[in-house]
Formats: C-alpha cells, structure tokens, sequence
C-alpha cells in the first residue's frame, strides 16, 4: 500500500511498494513467540506455551519428472502426523500470562497523510461532508438476517463493535488486518484458551440508552445462534457470552479458535446491536446503534446518509459532520463526480480508470493495493481434472503476463491460491513456493507433454462459468475469454463460455453446482481479520468427498490439506498458524487445486484535503472504522 | 363510448393478467437460489437455506405462490421485497415521482424538439436546412441513449470539470438542483424520442399540407400561420399522438438504463438491482406496476382521438 499525491504517481514508487509488500511476507520468523498475535494489541495479551508445529520441511516435489507423479510428498506424509499431535497438543495448551516483548508481526506505520495540527489549537479541525462513492450499494439495511458486506460498510458508521479494523488510518499497512479496541477499553485479557475478557467504555445507543454488556452478549448470540440469522456458520464457534458485571463480558468458544479476536471486530458483522431496535420494523429501513455518526436517512440504490453523533464516547470524533455513501454503478458518472470535486472518496479503480482520474484530479491522495488474482476453479472430483498433471498442464498453458497486458495495463504479479496480498497472514508469492513455482511459467512445451502423459494429447471438451460484466466487470470477463482462448490454441481444448447473472452464479458454481470449471475471485475470505473459516472450508473435505452445495467448490478432498485446514483454525500462535498456511499453500501450489492468475492493481482515491485517512484493502468489503478519525484539513 | 371504455378496460386486465403470469414465470425461470444471494455465503448450509425459503415463503409450490401474490394484488398488497423487508408497494411509491418526474420532462422536451422541428423541416421540404434538420433527426434515433448518456456525463467532466449534483433533491424542497439533476438525464432520454416524432410529424404534415383544403383555405386568404395551426396542424397530430403513446412505454423501459446511469433513485434503479438480487416480489410489483401504467396511457390514447378528430366514433 502507498499513500501520495496521484501527481507523483512513478513506477519507481511502485517498486518501492512491491518492495514493502515483499518486506513483510518474505523472512520466516522463529516459531518460539508465544502469544496471540495482533500486531499491536499488547494491552493485556496472555501468552501461552508454544504450540510447536515442526513442520517447516523443505521440498516439495519428489525426484520423479513431476508429469509422471501421482503420490503425494513426503511432507506431506509428515504434516499428517504432525497435526494429529498438534491437535491434540492445541487442546491441551492453555495461555498464560506473561509479558509483551515479541514485536508485533503485522504492525507498520506508513508515514501519516499530515501531521494532526489543522485546527487553532494544533488538533484536527471539526466540520465538513465526507462524499464516498464505494462499489456497491446496501440492498438492505437488516444486520442479521441478511448479508451485505455493503450494509455492513454503512453499520460501521452507526455502530460499534468491541474492536475494530485499525488500517483506515495510516498507522498500520492498508493490507494489514490487525484490530484495536473500539467499545472495548483494551483488548481482551484471555484467562484460558476458551475465554476472552472486555470491558466495555460507557456509551449510549443513539436512541438514549446506555449500551449494556448485555446488549453485547445479546448481539454476539444473536448472530451465532439466532434461528434466522445469515452468519451462524461462520459464527459456529462462539459457545456462551457471559456478564458477571456492569463493564465486563466475557466471550466463551467452543474450542480453541485462531480468529475469535478478529472475529470480534466490527467488521461485516460484530456489530453491538440494541435489541428494542433490531426487533421493531425499523430495523429494516434505518440503522442504530451507538456509533459515531446517525443514521439520517437512505435512497436505495443511490445514497445513505449519516450526520455527527454529539453524544459519541469518544469525546471530539468524529471530526465530520456528515457521510454521505453513494451507489453509482456507472464509471462514466463516478469519474465525472470525482473529477467535479462532487466526490472525496472513490474506490476500486483499474488501471485505464485510475490513470483518467489521476489526470482530472492530480492533487488527490492516491491508494493503490494489489488485489488477489481470479482463479480458475476446476471440479478435481471429476474427469480429467482428478488428474494433477492435467491441471498443471492448464496452468502452464495460460500466459499471465498476456493477460495482465491485456486487462490490466501489464499491472500486477502472479499470484497463488491463498493470496498473499493481505500482509498479516504471512503468504508467499510462487516464485516462492519451491518446485511448483514452475507451474506459474508459461511453458506450452512441457503443458503439452503433461496432457500427452495424461492421455489427453488431443485435448478434450469442457465449460467455463464465469459472471457477466455488469458484476465486476469486463476485464475479468475478457481473461476468462483468453484463457479459453489460450487453452484451445495451445492444449487443443474446446472450453465453452457460460456466462452467469450474479444470483445465477451464486447458487451455481458458487455453490459447487457446476461442471467442468469457473472462473472468480477466490481471495475473499482471505481479506478479513478472522479468514480461518474461509480458508479451511474452500478446501476442506470429508474422506468421503463433498456434496454441493458446498464452499469447497473445486470439491478437493485431500486428507492433508483437510487436517491443515483444521488444525490452522485452533493455532492460536500466529507463527505456528503461517507454518500451518505455508503447509497448505504448498500442496494447493503442488497440486494445482485452483489456477489463480495474476494479482491485479487496484486504486483507490481520496480528496487531497481529507486528512488521517488511509483507504485500506478492506474498504470494499466491510466497515471504514476509520472514518470518524478523518478531517479536512479546510 | 361508455362500453368501448369498458371493452378497454377489460381488455387492459387480461393484458396485465397475462404479464402477471410471464413476469411471474420468467424470474423464476432464471437459476439463482434467493437463499444464496441473501445470505452471501459460501459457509451456509442446505439446512439454513430451507430455513430461509421457508420464512420467505418459497418453499410452497408455484401456482400457491402466484395465487397469494396475486390476491395480494388485487387487494393492493405488492408483498415485502426478499432482501430489504420493506413494502414493496411503498418502495414504489417512494421511487415513483423520481420517474414520472423524469418520464414527463422527457416527453416535454422530446415534444419541444420533435414537433417544431418536424413542421419546420415538412415547411422547408428539400431545401438545406430540411436536410439538416433529417440528419439530426436521423442521429436522435440511431444513437443509444446510454451511449449518448455517458457522453453527456464524461464529456463536460472533462472538458470543464461539471458534474450534476451527486444527491437527488425533488422538485418541491429545491426545483433548481432538482432541474439540474434531471436536465442531462432527461435530454438523454429524449432525444430518441424526439428524433421519432419529428420524423412523424414531417410526414404527417407534408401528406396534409398536400390536401385540397389546406389549398382552399390558402385561396381563400387566410394567412399562412392560420393555415398551419388551424387546419394542418390539428389534422397531422393524429400518427403524432399515436407514436407519443406507444413511446412512452419506451420511455418508461429507457429510465431503467437512464436513472442507473445518473444515479436517480428512482423505479428503473429500483428494478434494475431487484432483477440483479433475484427479489422476485419486487421485481414482479415494478413490472406490473409499469405495465399498468402503459395500459392506461394507451386507452387515455386511444380515446383522444376523438378530440382530435371528430369523425373517429367508439360504437
């Protein structure tokens, strides 16, 4: 991530971005540490015995030519003994209290935007109409029943949670999920590896009411455990929320849980809810909750609005007086309001968008991420993608570079499953995962002697699924064309376009009902700070194999990328849990589960005189917690 | 003309009885399970699914689900949209005077390009400026109007930094942002529509201008503008009035793409995300609500003919 002005936009600066990102995924770090590991969260973090997963072995792919290999590695064999004793160790642990010296792995302070000394007195001024053009709209405004992570971006303004995403400010990176308190006072104390202790600031509700602990327990249980509610799967490890006093709640898992922290966050949900309100039929066409802005009123699909809320616990934020979240789809009128000065923030643009908005905006601030590649999803159950030889085949016929040129400007680097564009979680790039990198190259010579081996020298007829344009646009649509395209030219392959609404999509190949293969982003989960759920059931399996619908969509079942993807779920170490994420995305890079393309640039702007602000990652998914923090500095 | 009001009308509700049943059959004909758009959520189990379309109503069968869909119609009850809760009938008419509002400043304009220009170019026949004006008028149908939409939004972004205000504000609380908003949107949307009737009007006219009345009426002194506004123009306005009322229900079908474009909240946006989240009540409530709409203005239609020309009876 990067911040500066879209003037000084250089490809040196770009480097030097490539270089941060490559700072922070690269070294190894010993796996003695021994605390839960949030970046800076020390207040009050416990510390446990280490939970030793000594798997870091080298190789990956045996000394048989790979084309002719069927068997699994050696490492793998030993991950398989290793988790049964690592699970049971997990169980077993429990946390301590201890010091705080181990060095935060996800923390970094990128130089702020400006110095907080705009106002009279040196501090930030108050005043002003934040205008944000995201990349969606809210369809709906239900919190709990329905599920919109563009919901949840308007709920972060109106609601807190017990912590919150710090990297909508420029004191960590803008791909760093690490959380902080919000209504919590500190962070949570963790007495066992079961429980976790908040205390709670005094707030109120924007309706009057004192927030209680147990309107935070009634809201946690409400998400997990409502019958209606659309975030009980991934809330399946909350066990009780208790409250033995006025300030104090504490959070009971049902096992050992790596993500219940971030799961906390006032995130895509989390939010601390009042109950009178989520229960009435206002529920469904205002927010309230005891955030730091009012919920005033909506026009769906085309602007929310929010106003200052005097009565905040934090005294002076927030420093706006009013957010306005806009809905417009059409890029034509998200360059012309931004280009107008209409807008201050606008999100999500690819390369060709954001060189015409740098040009009609020079002064704005400029953020730049790159984002997790597309993948190709293939139903490995299934003829002849059972066959990795064939996958790899794939692979090593789609020429990354041509697409990147083609859709993205040349932008981007190649990427792998599980992205490692989120800082915090310690992924590789594939150049870095061993012998399967060569499965990134684009070599049609050896794709060709992997089908001849798999007997499909003359290739053979399959589908490819992906979403029409109006989803997430044409540049995804178009590499889904040119790999086709590069499949029949180079493999002989007929692959036939499916093109998908989004609701046919979602219960499609989404879902795991396809045939054949599809092509869509599949780092979602992975940009969150509790991504346990997602990483472990796009590929977890049980020994008899999925059935859709299923979130394991490639229906992989491989016994050790299931026992990995369940024992990263209960590491509570941080390093012993990227030792566990580097096992998995070594045999999803060996095995080529997934082909993942490229990742991509994506920029974000915001108006030059907006100040404290950092558009993160998340920004097109989930709550700007920040935002209460943000000024103009005129 | 009492009974022929009453043949239309009856005819009007077998028309939006067999559209009730096409819109009500076609989002369903779509794959997409609603479970998997509402919840968003590759983690969620058949069994929350189940759940869901059970709370939602749509595990009963389909002719069950009409027939309560429709008696809910008929007693003026649109249902509840699947993904915001809220009345569909009251998202409706929330978002109704933004479309109406923009239908008829379309119509305005489209009638304020279209009319003058098809006499002008009918008085000028074959001359330059007649010409001319065909081009444009030529260009006003063959030109998309999404396309020309994002023209007239990138082009003055770019040339001069301008933009139309980002909120929408009605016409009652601030009438010059208002009017600012909708003007380029408006103007987009009417140009098609311009470019139709001018041609119509041109053809119309110049087949009236040919008649032995107008020649009387000119021997007979009146002057030139009598002529055109008395005896031409009344007659010609027939085939115009006819083409006014069938494009209005393109012009309803154009907000869907237009107020989209332009970030109006209005029915079209409303439509266009219901169809995109598979929100079956809604998207059939907008339907049947537009459809209602065109049956309606065609009988108005129908019935002026009268007025416009007297020989036209209704037995």
């Amino acid at each position: 991530m990067r911040l500066h002005s879209a003037r000084n936009h250089a490809p040196s600066e770009y480097s030097l971005f490539k270089n941060f990102m490559c700072c922070f995924l690269a070294p190894e770090r010993p796996a003695a540490t021994t605390h839960v590991d949030f970046g800076d969260i020390d207040d009050d973090i416990v510390e446990k015995p280490s939970l030793e997963l000594d798997a870091r072995v080298e190789g990956t792919v045996s000394e048989k030519s790979y084309w002719d290999r069927t068997s699994t590695s050696s490492r793998r064999r030993m991950l398989r003994s290793v988790v049964l004793g690592g699970a049971g160790l997990a169980g077993a642990a429990l946390i301590g209290c201890g010091d705080d010296d181990d060095a935060p792995a996800t923390a970094t302070a990128p130089p702020a935007t400006s110095p907080s000394n705009g106002g009279p007195g040196g501090g930030p001024l108050h005043g002003g109409r934040i205008v944000i053009q995201p990349t969606g709209y809210a369809s709906t405004l239900v919190l709990v029943t329905n599920r919109n992570n563009t919901t949840a971006g308007l709920a972060g303004f109106t609601h807190s949670g017990l912590l919150q995403l710090r990297n909508t400010r420029p004191v960590v990176g803008g791909s760093d999920v690490s959380v902080e308190p919000d209504l919590a006072i500190d962070m949570p104390e963790q007495p066992d590896e079961l429980s976790y202790v908040f205390r709670i600031h005094p707030a109120k509700f924007h309706n009057g009411r004192d927030v209680t602990p147990e309107d935070v327990a009634w809201s946690l249980m409400r998400y997990a455990h409502h019958e209606d509610s659309a975030y009980r799967s991934t809330w399946n490890w909350l066990d009780t929320v208790e409250t033995p006093d006025d300030g104090t709640i504490v959070v009971k898992t049902v096992a050992p849980y790596a993500d219940a922290i971030g799961a906390l966050c006032g995130y895509q949900d989390g939010f601390i809810l009042a109950q009178e309100h989520e229960e009435s039929d206002a529920a469904t066409t205002q927010l309230m909750g005891s955030g730091a802005f009012l919920f005033e009123n909506t026009e769906e699909p085309v602007i929310s609005r929010f106003r200052r809320n005097p009565e905040y616990f934090r005294d002076s934020l927030p420093y706006v007086d009013e957010i306005h979240m806009l809905g417009t789809a059409d890029f034509a009128k998200r360059y012309a309001d931004f280009a107008a000065d209409n807008v201050d923030v606008t999100y999500w643009h690819a390369a060709e968008e954001r060189d015409q908005m740098a040009a009609a905006r020079p002064e704005a601030h400029m953020f730049e991420h790159l984002y997790a590649g597309y993948n190709v999803f293939m139903r490995v159950d299934q003829e002849p993608f059972n066959d990795e030889r064939v996958r790899r085949a794939l692979s090593m016929a789609i020429d990354r570079q041509a697409l990147r040129d083609a859709t993205g400007a040349g932008e981007g680097e190649p990427d792998q499953a599980f992205s490692w564009t989120v800082e915090t979680w310690g992924f590789r790039k594939p150049q870095d995962l061993g012998a399967a990198s060569q499965y990134w190259d684009y070599d049609v010579a050896e794709a060709k002697l992997l089908m001849d081996a798999a007997g499909l020298g003359n290739g053979f007829t399959t589908q490819m699924s992906h979403w029409d344009p109006s989803v997430i646009g044409q540049a995804y649509v178009d590499q889904a064309v040119l790999i086709q395209t590069m499949w029949q030219n180079n493999l002989g392959i007929e692959v036939q376009g499916v093109s998908l609404q989004f609701a046919q999509f979602a219960s499609g190949p989404l879902s795991g009902n396809y045939d054949g293969t599809y092509f869509a982003p599949g780092g979602g989960g992975v940009i969150s700070p509790a991504p346990g759920v997602a990483f472990r059931n796009g590929v977890w399996s049980p020994p008899e194999g999925v059935t859709a619908p299923t979130p394991n969509t490639g229906h992989i079942n491989d016994p050790d990328l299931s026992a990995a993807a369940d024992l990263q779920s209960t590491q509570l170490n941080l390093d012993d849990r990227k030792d566990t994420f580097r096992i998995m995305e070594e045999i999803m890079a060996d095995e080529m589960y997934r082909l993942t393309t490229s990742a991509f640039t994506t920029t974000y702007f915001a108006n030059e005189a907006l100040q404290d602000i950092q558009m993160p990652i998340t920004a097109t998914n989930s709550a700007l917690a920040g935002a209460k923090h943000w000024w103009f500095q005129q | 003309m009492g009974q022929y009001l009453v043949r239309r009308l009856l005819a009007g509700i077998g028309v939006l009885f067999v559209i009730s049943v096409l819109i009500f059959a076609g989002v369903r004909a779509v794959p997409g399970d609603v479970c998997r758009v509402v919840l968003q959520n590759p983690e969620v189990s058949q069994a929350e699914c189940d759940a869901l379309n059970a709370r939602l109503g749509l595990d009963q069968p389909a002719v069950t689900q009409y027939l309560v869909w429709l008696g809910g119609i008929v007693r003026g009850d649109f249902g509840t949209s699947l993904i915001s809760d809220r009345s569909v009938w009251d998202q409706i008419t929330n978002r109704l005077p933004v479309t109406v509002e923009l239908t008829l400043l379309s119509l305005i304009l489209a009638t304020a390009i279209g009319l003058p220009s098809g006499i002008y170019s009918a008085l000028h026949q074959n001359r330059f400026d007649d010409y001319l004006l065909r081009i444009f008028m030529i260009g006003g149908l063959s030109i998309p109007s999404f396309w020309l939409a994002t023209l007239l939004i990138t082009f003055p972004a770019k040339w001069w930094g301008y933009a139309s205000p980002v909120a929408y504000q009605s016409l009652f609380s601030d009438p010059l942002s208002n009017l600012e908003k909708m003007a380029l949107p408006a103007l987009s949307l009417s140009l098609v529509l311009a470019g139709s009737l001018a041609r119509i009007t041109r053809s119309s006219m110049l087949e009236i201008l040919r008649n032995d009345y107008i020649r009387t009426a000119r021997a007979k002194g009146l002057d030139e503008r009598r002529v055109l506004t008395r005896h031409a123009l009344k007659n010609a306005m027939l085939p115009v009035i006819t083409v006014l009322g069938l494009q209005l229900g393109t012009l309803l079908g154009g907000t869907v793409i237009i107020e989209s474009i332009f970030a109006l909240p209005g029915l079209g946006t409303l439509l266009l995300s219901s169809v995109t989240f598979k929100d079956f009540p809604q998207v059939q409530g907008i339907v049947i609500f537009f459809a209602a709409i065109v049956v309606v203005i065609n009988i108005l239609v129908d019935v002026s003919y009268a007025w416009f020309d007297p020989r036209v009876g209704y037995s």
